[in-house]
């Protein structure tokens, strides 16, 4: 994945991130963090190709998406939407998905709609979907608001499992112990433009920060 | 479950869903003490105007038809059956594009029943005007083509953002295109018309298959497709999404019609359709009654109508008493 935004917005003209490059290798975690609205869910919009106006450049294979609120169909079950994906992606439904399905103890709501799931239940389900792609890249945004403890703890070995299969992974997150135990080189976003990117040394460097872990760097940063 | 499956069953609930929201404002006695009988009257007129009772038809200037055909016209929208879940749960557009080509056959399905009907209603006109058959059909035919071209072109410019003084070129071509067939002015209809083609074939070129707009061309689509609704729901002010506009297009002021208490009450018993409904069924009832019912037996009705309007006056009331609304407002005199 390779990724230069020179300019990018929700209207032609008024550009709500600048100057955004960076890359994604196969087999790596990058992290994209940043504080709010400094322009991470717009990156991602940009990769994704649904933002209405962009000037740039942005090469990306086959990818996953896991959006931060979980979208949907309505009117399809689990199961109807595994099926979708399957259909669509020419994948088919492997031994993964039943496996992935009892791991989120979803199994058994398979026939039901996403529709009636609990917040929790339509991450899980939205997680299952990105996963039975087996894309070459994974974009995560924000993947642990409303999972319980143990659902995160399967989701953070799932993510290494996909690392180690030699998927590349982009992690949007505002959790930054997280993403600084996971994460092999970080995108640093603020206020529409590219802070700082790079391994932690190399950002600690960058931003002239003496902070151990990234929590210190950004307090040391943002305190300035 | 191919794409076909999950096209099919957007569109059939979405049909499930306007004919709810059109139950919900005609129930049966409505239509059958309103509406059948005002198809019984339209339908008779129509029959008369084929018949020559309004010779006044032949002397309404072509210009009109061409506006109320423009009118027509700009209540055409496009839209592509997409969703958010289409463009996030994979990356593949394989679903998009095939949506698209499912929404291009839906519209013009949709178009031309629209125009068939128009096209019948206003048969009457040129065959007054001495039109044979065959012109008629070329005319429809034509304005079902000047049609689709308006809308197609109106879409795609919305989508790229064009600017608005460009925009408003497409409509105006629509007319004059319009105008020139009901003038007999075929060559200033067919110049514009190809022109309109080529310009529609430059705009629309890739739209199946690269979709750079797809964020709008998803907004757009709900935006039309809940439309009625919310015309419907916003009016009454019941409905509000604050986080779509930044100030409301309506907030009823909470005394309009003197005091809190009658603003609530008036509303309360208009939106009630157990209210509302029992006099859209009662008037039509009492005007067939009043032409039907002989000599002074016709004072009867007034007397019943009055008589139903003070019971619904005391249940109302009772209504009042019980209702958190009024509760909350209990001796608020503004």
């Amino acid at each position: 994945m390779d990724v230069h935004i020179q300019r990018a917005g929700y209207e032609s003209g008024e550009a709500v991130v600048e100057e955004i490059e960076f890359d994604v290798r196969p087999g790596e975690i990058v992290g994209m963090i940043g504080s709010n609205g400094a322009g991470k869910s717009t990156t991602i919009a940009c990769l994704t190709g649904t933002i209405p106006w962009m000037q740039g450049r942005v090469e990306i294979g086959r990818y996953a998406y896991i959006p931060e609120q979980p979208i949907y169909y309505d009117y399809l079950t689990l199961a109807e939407h595994i099926a979708l994906v399957t259909e669509l992606t020419r994948t088919e439904e492997s031994a993964r998905t039943h496996q992935l399905l009892e791991l989120f103890r979803l199994e058994s709501v398979q026939h039901d709609y996403i529709a009636s799931f609990s917040k929790g239940m339509k991450q899980k389900a939205m997680i299952l979907l990105a996963l039975i792609q087996e894309a070459e890249f994974l974009l995560v945004d924000e993947p642990f608001v409303g999972l319980d403890a143990t659902t995160t703890i399967q989701l953070l070995r799932l993510l290494e499992e996909e690392r180690r299969r030699g998927t590349g992974v982009l992690l949007v997150t505002h959790v930054l112990d997280t993403a600084d135990r996971l994460c092999d080189r970080f995108v640093w976003i603020d206020n529409g433009r590219m802070l700082a990117n790079g391994t932690k040394q190399e950002i600690r460097a960058e931003l002239g920060t003496d902070g151990e872990s990234l929590f210190d760097m950004m307090e040391d940063v943002v305190m300035r | 479950m191919t794409i076909r499956d999950v096209w099919v069953r957007r569109v059939r609930i979405d049909f499930t869903k306007r004919w709810e929201t059109w139950r919900l404002i005609f129930d049966w006695t409505i239509v059958l003490y309103g509406g059948i009988p005002l198809a019984l009257f339209f339908g008779y007129q129509y029959g008369l105007i084929w018949q020559g009772a309004y010779p006044w038809l032949v002397d309404v200037p072509m210009l009109v038809w061409a506006v109320v055909f423009l009118l027509i016209q700009l209540h055409d929208n496009f839209f592509v059956w997409v969703e958010r879940a289409d463009v996030t749960l994979v990356a593949n557009r394989d679903l998009v594009s095939a949506l698209k080509r499912y929404s291009i056959g839906y519209h013009v399905v949709g178009m031309a029943l629209k125009y068939t009907f128009v096209l019948v209603l206003f048969a009457p006109v040129p065959s007054l005007h001495g039109w044979p058959l065959v012109s008629l059909f070329a005319f429809g035919f034509a304005l079902l083509f000047v049609a689709w071209l308006h809308m197609w072109v109106r879409y795609l410019l919305n989508m790229n953002g064009t600017h608005w003084s460009l925009r408003l070129i497409v409509p105006v071509v629509a007319f004059v295109c319009t105008f020139a067939l009901l003038t007999d002015l075929p060559l200033l209809a067919i110049v514009l018309g190809s022109g309109s083609v080529a310009f529609a074939l430059a705009a629309g070129e890739g739209w199946l298959s690269r979709h750079p707009y797809i964020r709008r061309e998803v907004d757009h689509a709900a935006n039309v497709r809940t439309a009625f609704d919310r015309s419907l729901l916003s009016a009454s002010g019941v409905y509000e999404k604050p986080n779509l506009r930044k100030r409301p297009l309506y907030r009823p002021k909470s005394n309009r019609f003197g005091s809190v208490r009658r603003t609530l009450a008036i509303l309360l018993y208009i939106r009630t359709p157990n209210h509302r409904n029992l006099w859209l069924r009662l008037i039509p009832l009492a005007v067939t009654g009043l032409l039907l019912v002989p000599s002074w037996f016709k004072l009867l009705i007034p007397l019943y109508i009055g008589y139903v309007g003070l019971q619904e006056r005391d249940a109302l009331l009772k209504e009042m008493e019980r209702h958190p609304f009024f509760r909350t407002t209990e001796g608020r005199t503004d």
